[in-house]
């Protein structure tokens, strides 16, 4: 018997072997993705081949589950404690790391410690201690819209009440090597931005007044650096549109190809890439 | 030789409000010769589109028109009761959620106050998101506890 739509792996028979590529939903990181490279798209999110993890990316998720467990203790009407957040953060580092082979024990501990004095540089920070009681924690948003004919999801690390008074404020909190450079990264950050600010318009009936990334670095001093925008204008709302309308279509029509750039150079997927020889097809 | 046809037609609508109308349908035949598909194909299109085309015309019920922005906030309602302000879904899981654990629904409904201000019938999206998390204490990083409704003997019905 003959399937019409077969499809094929590095190293398969012939045989239909992978899901189709149709999303059930789209993120802006899904959007990002697949118009940095629709190829890198295609092997991490249609085929589904494991995307090692580093020690950067080990600390990141832990400094996150660190904030997020402050944060939901005010959500709750908890006064924070300290240690409750920095356990939270032993508790997600000592989890990746220990899921993680190539992680040396130095590494691990050097970056662990770097990570407690992260955590606490924003714990003291003024942003931490003047922002409001949070409306959202860490949550999880899935909305339809008009505009695009999947639903688009994200996962905003905060919503908090804007200061004055009026409208709402979506949080990403970041972890960076160096000093940001303001200019590039919401130039970078865009589409989620943006995303944002549909997501909780369209889940809260609200309007949000601004958006903003804390950038934590990863200095020995940390540096705690608050980037604040304001709402996305119609402009970059309908940029927003177009962007994520390309990747849907490139997606669907399943457009998977090499797109070679500075990012090869740290891309997991090379080997894989390096077998492809058209047509999504590997050999 | 069996040749296998899958074919799927598929509707979105836009409509007023953010919101949108979807239907579609999928049907898998066989013919035995190549030469047989085009025109099996082009069969199958005009039967699928006239059938997603007659019954999408009924768009059902739709949020409500005006500027006031909580109108963007779909309501959901069953005869009989108030309306849910959060979306089918996380209606189905909120109740899934009671049912299965043997949670009092007063104790949950006391948790979304505590949390939001709000009712679990009045949360938005947004918020039954979080009471979903939180009543499943499933957040990564989050202390390593569920609510305390779902304690022993703590607004827990019968013998759970």
């Amino acid at each position: 018997m003959i399937t019409l739509n077969a499809r094929t792996l590095p190293g398969s028979n012939g045989t239909l072997s992978r899901p189709p590529a149709e999303p059930a939903h789209l993120s802006a990181s899904s959007i990002k993705d697949y118009l940095g490279c629709s190829l890198r798209y295609y092997f991490r999110k249609v085929v589904g081949l494991p995307d090692p993890g580093s020690i950067n990316l080990h600390l990141g998720s832990a400094v996150h589950a660190a904030l997020q467990a402050h944060f939901l203790s005010r959500w709750r009407g908890e006064e924070p404690v300290r240690e409750t957040s920095l356990g939270a953060f032993n508790e997600c580092f000592d989890a990746l790391v220990a899921g993680d082979a190539a992680v040396k024990p130095d590494d691990a501990a050097k970056k662990r410690d770097l990570g407690v004095l992260m955590v606490e540089t924003y714990l003291d920070s003024e942003h931490c201690r003047d922002a409001p009681v949070p409306v959202a924690v860490e949550v999880a948003l899935r909305e339809d819209f008009a505009r695009i004919t999947t639903p688009l999801v994200g996962q905003v690390d905060l919503v908090v009440p804007d200061q004055s008074g009026e409208g709402l404020v979506p949080v990403d909190f970041k972890t960076v090597a160096n000093q940001p450079d303001l200019h590039m990264e919401g130039f970078l950050h865009e589409a989620q931005l943006v995303l944002y600010q549909l997501l909780v318009e369209s889940a809260t009936g609200g309007r949000v007044s601004g958006r903003e990334i804390v950038f934590i670095t990863k200095h020995k001093v940390p540096r705690i650096v608050v980037h604040r925008v304001p709402r996305a204008s119609d402009e970059a709302i309908e940029r927003f549109w177009q962007m994520a309308g390309a990747a849907l279509d490139g997606i669907r029509e399943e457009r998977f190809y090499p797109q070679p750039g500075t990012a090869c150079a740290w891309c997991a997927f090379k080997e894989s890439c390096s077998r492809w020889t058209g047509e999504g097809v590997m050999r | 030789m069996a040749i296998t046809i899958e074919a799927n037609y598929s509707k979105k609508l836009g409509l007023p409000e953010y919101s949108s109308h979807q239907y579609s349908v999928t049907v898998r035949t066989e013919v035995t010769d190549l030469a047989e598909i085009e025109a099996e194909s082009s069969r199958l299109y005009s039967l699928l589109q006239s059938s997603v085309d007659r019954e999408i015309r009924e768009a059902g019920w739709l949020p409500g028109r005006g500027n006031v922005p909580e109108s963007r906030v779909a309501v959901v309602a069953t005869p009989g009761e108030a309306a849910w302000r959060c979306s089918d879904r996380q209606r189905a899981l909120i109740v899934k959620i009671v049912e299965e654990n043997g949670l009092e629904r007063e104790a949950v409904n006391d948790l979304a106050v505590q949390r939001t201000g709000k009712g679990v019938r009045e949360l938005n999206r947004l918020e039954a998101s979080a009471l979903i998390d939180e009543l499943l204490g499933s957040r990564k990083g989050a202390p390593a506890k569920r609510h305390p409704a779902f304690a022993a003997g703590r607004g827990v019905r019968g013998s759970r």
